[in-house]
């Protein structure tokens, strides 16, 4: 899933990842009682979707073996929620540019007035090959969607893909203090920093339709403020009629929780 | 400006409220040129008209400088503004320094008031138009003569007149004269009388014709005014004719008239050819006379060196006097008729009028004039219009009435002076500009377009006296602003959600926003982009102005950017496009179109006009759908199915007032109405139409969609779940665990010892073993029946606990999700930890739930804990019983050993009985078959297994423990000791009666006669001799 | 408690199925007392017809020592069983058996010697038996002897009513001189076998016939 030139199979969910890590947080088991346990059966059938799940697992460091058993990675209360969970895990995944999934994440967020339109999976893939990444298929795109929409980068409706990186945005201002100040050009380079797959789309001069309306979202719900101050320099968000900031000269994070 | 005073000037003068006729002066300033007339030659509709300007058309033919007669007829439909145009040509006449010479020309403007003949004289007399003192006298004899009779005095007299003539008719060229007679008898008789002069009637019609109602021209041709209808009496005439008239009356009506269809036409015809007479006796003027008249005038003005131009506003009355006015008009000067006035007339037809007129005066009239709506409509007219109009509100009264006198009238106007202070639109007339103001181009014209009947009256009033009343009390009090108020012909403005929400969303009062919207969307660009000067297309000065400079506006944006619209020819909302001057068809728009048109609007009138929500169907179900696959319910750590669930069992959205009968406090999804719930509905709306997002503002629509999504989540996810979810355990999940488990109990299913991971599989996979086992104890059966009859939730209960436990690879909502298994096996261990530390006993911890949601579980659950009460409290005491019992049988501290005896004592009781050769059940024998060692084992076993357990063991330890039946084994062991027992003692008293029994057994003499034999025997033996 | 009501109850049963044993071996030996007695009866009248045989000389000594042994033996231990109240069947049967045997060897002596002693007056009285004037009498006494010669007297009394029918047939036989004198023996048996002819009749005969009152007894045929 989260390889270079990787596959990205729909059968390992963020869910299914998180239920094996679970499973081995005060226990270490093998594959074979991995199966029995997650199956709940003495007599598994080797099910793909288990075994995809471990294999997930480990390439996100999450589990490794020891011993010929599978042991948690991580630190427990990462696993305490699924909302710790993700934010555990986005930075991991983010930081490998060169798989297919951020890859293709990375095309997304680049990409919305191509997005808008389209409305079946196999567009997107036809899409993405042309863009360069000609792997990818439609059964990869039903996997990645998964993945992506759980890391806050979309919402699905009815087979389209509506670009909104508000959850993923929120995660990745946890940590910073609350009120904190940044003019937009410290944004961007922040965002280039703390969110890489949006890096290629963002600049000073504009951001994505993905990274702009997450923005605000979050304005709506009051956890930023956008402000735009006469003559200083501004970015511009993606430009929507109806709102009354189409670009902003500086943003304050109010309390991200 | 003084703005009252202006809205006055408006009421007065400019636009007259009640219709009447403006002042001439105003009249000429507001007048707008007509363009583009038809014009006819003849009289002859067929031939191709020419196109004149009201310029042409008066110079050519009203000037008449080459002095010949002419009949122009105006014709045009109700409010076309055809009497406008004479109106004006007479105005325009008479102001006319070079060509107007009142000593040479006489002109007479019949107006619409006094359309009648009559009137007309009376105008002729008082205007002085007559001179000639004879003429005069005749004039005011005409007028006088039938004004001094009342309507009722003069229909008698019209129909006494009828019957004079009858009874006087000597003739007998159509009747006898002795059945004229009896004719005029009849006609006398006070009922007849009284039938035929009601109203609609022969009389009534008759009186029509000679005052002035008649709709067609009576000629001495068409003079009928009896038909045979008229004879047919209803009942009551007859009856009161046959009752009480006289005998000649009866006899003619009964015999002769009545029934008689030939006769009843005979007579209608009859009285029909005294018609012309008749009027001319009653109006006391024969055609002739009001011939006459005109042509005497026509005489008497050739003679004073005087021609005649008579403009006849409106011509609506076809009596025979008009009609004769006509004719006295029409006649052509010169020839034999050369002491006659030239005579040019003008005369305004109602186009519904004018096939009668065309029929009768085809030939006298020379010109035709078409006023058509291409004369008066059309932009630049409109807006020309709306510029006089506004402008002779602005002036002054003095300024209009020095300007008119003044005579400047051909191409200049009197100027109001009146500009704002800022751009604004104007109109070029001439060489000057004149304001739009208050008003602009895009105002006039959209308003224009709403009119349901467009017609300059219309216009003026609905338009322009409608908004500019209210705009200059605006003005002049500074507060309590409604304008731009939304007229009563157009029924809602809607502006785009982008502008409609930037409004919405405005700090003002909601009167002003209603304004807003109504100036933005009639006014302005239909948007409420700002840049420096204006906002959605309206100047900011003007916006302070009215009271609306609070209002900023939303920053403009590029038209060019995709997720801003790429289907210009999709829009829903166009442009504002001027109106059609051609009428042309709709184009066909699809039956999808129109139903999303419908929603559009739909939504539309919910939100701006408190309308009830019609499509709600469709919209709960995007709304619902939206939500569902929104929420990553299973990779967010909640369990996806209930979700899903919880949609499909109904009530999941409601939306404030909508058609579909949804309860608010039950639904999980609230809806109220918002403009954010607007403008979701119509994202939701515009996606199922257009397929994708690539729609005009789509982008927008994303993010007021998302929004609303991630503001309410939480609330959405309360409601569905309560507080039965958790992030490392569900609640709900471990009371379904909880409930398996204690229901496998009551069934007496072996599961305690399993390990965490052997229950989760039992729990969550397997069915419930439902064994129809009977207890002694009667409430453990009562609760296992009540739980086979709740086999329905039970069944739903592990279900929910089963795919609430899967992991799920889909989108909820979106397609069903396979069944593999693969399930959050940590979670169900947690819960199953928790569950056992607890003992499987959390009653305590139900009570602290107070969510509505899977209320119905936690109470299944709690009654199960108060059965199983009941259930081992009754165990208990049974149980203590048995014990005791056994007690009593086997010793108060019953041991193996003591049970080995018992076994053996058993046994060679048996022994004994077969001895006895007394015969026993060998069922009950065979109860104590077996190896001693293990039926001591057994029966000493229970005993104490339930002793220990009752000392020591927690409620449902107990439960489970007593699932294994041990109290119905010792009950046995019990019931077969007692029977043992039983039989035992049964046996023992009879022996024990059958060893007293025994007595004398052998007798002895019988043993001595023997012996004594024997032995005689013996001796005789012992001396027997042998053979050799 | 149970304990002690299944001990009662268990001597209870044992004393019972004593008693109850006790009184039925009462009853058998009552029983068998009657069945001895039977045997006894028979064996005293058993002896007492040997005796009588001997003694009025029909026959020598039956018993043999295995007979008198089986006998004494058979008395003896049923005497030892009556005594003790312990008499069964068994016993009883044996002593039967002997005496059954006793039976047998009497009633084959008898056979042989009645046999012997009868058959001569039986065919004797069977040819004389139309001459006679009692017919009836002799075919009486013939059957009589038939019967004997086939049955062994029962008791003393019926070896005597035995031994007067013999004496009475010989007596008659002698009345008729029919074994003394062989022509009439002869002549007898022809008649009886119809092969007497009228060259029979020799005047012996005639005058035998005439002294018996038999001439009318003789009839004459073709």
């Amino acid at each position: 899933m989260f390889k270079e030139n990787d596959n990205m199979r729909p059968g390992p969910t963020p869910e299914r990842v998180l239920a094996i890590c679970r499973l081995l947080e005060n226990n270490s088991y093998n594959q074979g009682e991995l199966y029995k346990l997650s199956q709940l059966s003495d007599d598994p059938t080797s099910e793909e979707a288990v075994n995809h799940s471990i294999q997930v697992a480990k390439e996100l460091d999450l589990i490794r073996e020891e011993n010929e058993k599978y042991v948690l990675a991580v630190t427990p209360s990462s696993l305490e929620s699924a909302k710790s969970f993700r934010r555990m895990i986005a930075p991991v995944i983010f930081a490998r540019s060169n798989s297919t999934f951020f890859k293709l994440t990375e095309w997304f967020i680049a990409n919305s007035d191509k997005v808008l339109e389209l409305t079946k999976f196999d567009e997107y893939a036809a899409e993405a090959s042309k863009a360069g990444l000609e792997s990818v298929t439609e059964n990869d795109v039903l996997g990645w969607r998964f993945w992506m929409r759980f890391l806050g980068h979309a919402y699905q409706y009815n087979r389209t893909l509506i670009p909104n990186m508000k959850i993923r945005l929120e995660d990745a201002m946890v940590g910073l203090p609350k009120e904190t100040h940044m003019t937009c050009t410290q944004f961007v380079l922040w965002l280039k920093e703390h969110v890489p797959e949006a890096a290629a789309s963002c600049s000073e001069t504009t951001l994505p339709l993905a990274v702009s309306n997450g923005l605000r979202t979050l304005q709506n719900e009051g956890k930023i403020e956008i402000i735009a101050i006469k003559d200083a320099i501004r970015t511009g968000l993606f430009p929507l009629r109806g709102v009354d900031k189409n670009d902003f000269s500086d943003i304050v994070i109010k309390e991200v929780s | 400006m003084n703005w009252l005073e202006c809205s006055d000037r408006m009421d007065q003068y400019v636009i007259k409220k009640d219709g009447t006729a403006v002042d001439v002066e105003y009249f000429m300033a507001t007048h707008v040129p007509f363009r583009d007339l038809e014009f006819l030659e003849f009289g002859d509709s067929d031939a191709k008209p020419l196109h004149l300007n009201e310029e042409q058309i008066y110079d050519q033919y009203i000037v008449n400088r080459s002095n010949k007669h002419q009949m122009l007829i105006v014709r045009g439909t109700h409010g076309s503004g055809k009497s406008h145009l004479i109106c004006w040509l007479h105005n325009r006449f008479i102001s006319d320094p070079v060509n107007y010479n009142p000593e040479k020309e006489k002109v007479i403007f019949l107006r619409r008031l006094r359309n009648t003949v009559r009137g007309a004289v009376q105008q002729m007399i008082d205007e002085g138009v007559v001179r000639d003192q004879e003429l005069k006298e005749k004039f005011e004899k005409f007028t006088a003569s039938t004004q001094s009779q009342s309507e009722e005095e003069f229909k008698a007299t019209i129909y006494g007149e009828y019957a004079r003539k009858t009874q006087t008719d000597a003739t007998g060229e159509i009747f006898k004269p002795i059945v004229c007679k009896n004719i005029a008898a009849f006609l006398y008789d006070s009922r007849v009388q009284d039938y035929m002069m009601r109203e609609g009637g022969p009389i009534d019609r008759c009186y029509q014709k000679i005052t002035s109602g008649a709709t067609s021209v009576v000629t001495e041709t068409s003079d009928i005014i009896f038909t045979e209808e008229d004879f047919q009496f209803p009942r009551d005439v007859t009856r009161a004719i046959s009752k009480n008239s006289a005998e000649e009356v009866k006899s003619f009506y009964m015999n002769d008239l009545r029934d008689d269809e030939l006769m009843m036409k005979k007579l209608a015809d009859y009285l029909n050819h005294f018609t012309s007479g008749v009027i001319q006796g009653c109006a006391n003027i024969t055609s002739e006379n009001a011939r006459d008249l005109f042509v005497n005038l026509r005489r008497s003005l050739h003679r004073e060196g005087k021609n005649l131009t008579i403009f006849i506003e409106d011509f609506t009355s076809f009596s025979i006097v008009e009609s004769e006015l006509i004719t006295a008009l029409s006649v052509e000067n010169g020839g034999n008729y050369s002491d006659l006035c030239r005579v040019t007339s003008v005369i305004g037809i109602t186009d519904g009028y004018y096939g009668s007129f065309r029929d009768n005066f085809k030939t006298r009239v020379t010109k035709q004039i078409n006023v058509t709506e291409q004369s008066y409509g059309g932009e630049a007219f409109l807006l020309e219009m709306a510029a006089r109009y506004l402008n002779a509100i602005y002036a002054s009264r003095k300024a209009v009435t020095s300007w008119y006198q003044g005579k400047a009238v051909e191409d200049t106007l009197p100027l109001s002076q009146f500009q704002p202070d800022y751009d604004w639109d104007k109109v070029t007339i001439g060489k000057a500009a004149y304001t739009l103001y208050p008003f602009n181009r895009n105002s006039i014209l959209r308003l224009y377009d709403k009119l349901k009947v467009k017609t300059t009256r219309n216009f003026l009033t609905y338009v322009i006296q409608h908004f500019f009343e209210r705009f200059a009390d605006g003005m002049e009090y500074k507060d309590n602003w409604t304008f731009p108020e939304l007229p009563p012909y157009i029924e809602s403005v809607t502006l785009q959600p982008p502008y409609a929400d930037s409004v919405e969303g405005a700090p003002l009062p909601d009167s002003d926003k209603q304004r807003l919207k109504v100036l933005f969307k009639l006014w302005g660009d239909e948007t409420t982009e700002a840049d420096e000067t204006t906002i959605g297309g309206v100047s900011k000065l003007f916006l302070k102005d009215i009271g609306l400079d609070h209002f900023a506006g939303i920053e403009k944006v590029g038209e060019k950017h995709p997720g801003n619209g790429q289907n210009p020819e999709k829009k829903p909302q166009a442009k504002p496009s001027a109106p059609d001057t051609v009428n042309t068809p709709p184009p066909q728009i699809s039956k999808k179109e129109m139903t999303f048109r419908r929603k559009m609007q739909d939504i539309t009138a919910w939100f701006e006009e408190k309308k009830t929500l019609e499509y709600a169907s469709d919209y709960n179900k995007w709304v619902g759908d939206f939500v569902l696959q929104g929420i990553a319910w299973q990779d967010e750590g909640l369990p996806g199915d209930f979700a899903l669930q919880r949609r499909n069992s109904g009530n999941f959205v409601d939306i404030e007032d909508s058609k579909l009968d949804t309860s608010r406090d039950r639904a999980v999804i609230i809806m109220n109405r918002t403009s954010e719930s607007r403008t979701v509905l119509m994202g939701l709306t515009m996606l199922d139409f257009y397929g994708n997002w690539s729609f005009e503002n789509a982008a927008y629509y994303q993010m007021v969609m998302v929004g609303w999504l991630e503001k309410n989540k939480n609330a959405f996810i309360n409601r569905i779940f309560g507080d039965a979810v958790g992030s490392k355990e569900h609640p709900i999940l471990t009371w379904y665990l909880a409930a398996e488990y204690l229901q496998r109990l009551l069934y007496g299913e072996k599961i305690s010892a399993s390990s965490d991971f052997e229950l989760a599989k039992k729990l969550v996979l397997t069915k419930i073993p439902e064994k129809g086992e009977k207890h002694i104890n009667t409430s453990w059966n009562d609760v296992i029946t009540y739980l086979t009859n709740q086999s329905t939730i039970r069944t739903t209960m592990h279900t929910n606990l089963n795919s609430g436990s899967k992991t799920i690879m889909g989108i909820i909502g979106e397609r069903k999700s396979g069944d593999v298994r693969f399930f959050r096996t940590q979670e169900l261990l947690n819960s199953i930890v928790h569950l056992k530390k607890k003992h499987w006993d959390i009653r305590d911890e139900l009570a602290t739930y107070s969510s509505s949601q899977y209320k119905d579980v936690r109470d299944f659950l709690s009654q199960l804990y108060v059965k199983i009460d009941t259930v081992i409290n009754e165990e208990k005491k049974i149980a203590k019983t048995r014990l005791k019992s056994f007690q009593n049988k086997v010793g108060d501290e019953p041991t193996e050993e003591a049970y080995l005896d018992i076994i053996s004592q058993i046994s060679q009781f048996y022994v004994n009985c077969a001895t006895a050769h007394e015969s026993y059940k060998s069922e009950l024998k065979m109860k104590f078959e077996g190896t001693p060692d293990t039926l001591a084992k057994t029966a000493v076993g229970t005993y104490t297994n339930i002793k220990k357990a009752l000392a020591n063991y927690g409620e449902l330890d107990l439960l489970n423990f007593f699932s294994g039946k041990p109290v119905e084994t010792l009950d046995e062991i019990l019931n077969n000791l007692n029977a043992i027992e039983e039989f035992a003692s049964t046996l023992e008293e009879k022996h024990r009666k059958l060893i007293g029994d025994s007595g004398q057994l052998v007798d002895p003499f019988l043993v001595e006669a023997a012996l004594s034999k024997l032995e005689e025997l013996s001796n005789r033996l012992e001396a027997l001799e042998v053979a050799e | 408690m149970i304990l002690e009501k299944l001990q009662k109850v268990n001597s209870t049963l044992l004393d019972s199925v004593n008693a109850t044993s006790n009184k039925h071996a009462a009853e058998t030996f009552s029983i068998q007392l009657g069945m001895l007695n039977n045997s006894t009866t028979q064996l005293e009248q058993l002896l007492n017809l040997m005796e009588a045989m001997y003694e009025k000389g029909i026959t020598s000594r039956i018993v043999t020592a295995e007979i008198k042994q089986a006998l004494q033996s058979a008395v003896d231990s049923c005497g030892e069983k009556v005594n003790d109240h312990s008499l069964d069947s068994g016993t009883v049967t044996a002593l039967k058996h002997a005496v059954d045997l006793c039976k047998g060897a009497v009633a084959s002596i008898w056979k042989e010697v009645a046999d012997k002693q009868c058959t001569p007056i039986i065919e004797s009285l069977s040819s004389l038996k139309g001459l006679l004037a009692n017919k009836t009498a002799a075919e009486t006494l013939i059957d009589s002897l038939q019967k004997s010669k086939d049955n062994t007297p029962t008791s003393v009394s019926s070896l005597d009513t035995y031994l007067s029918n013999i004496e009475k047939g010989k007596k008659i036989i002698e009345e008729m001189h029919f074994d003394s004198d062989p022509e009439v023996k002869a002549f007898i048996g022809k008649v009886q076998a119809q092969r007497a002819t009228v060259s029979s009749l020799t005047p012996h005969i005639l005058e035998w016939l005439k002294d018996n009152n038999l001439t009318d007894k003789i009839r004459l045929r073709f």
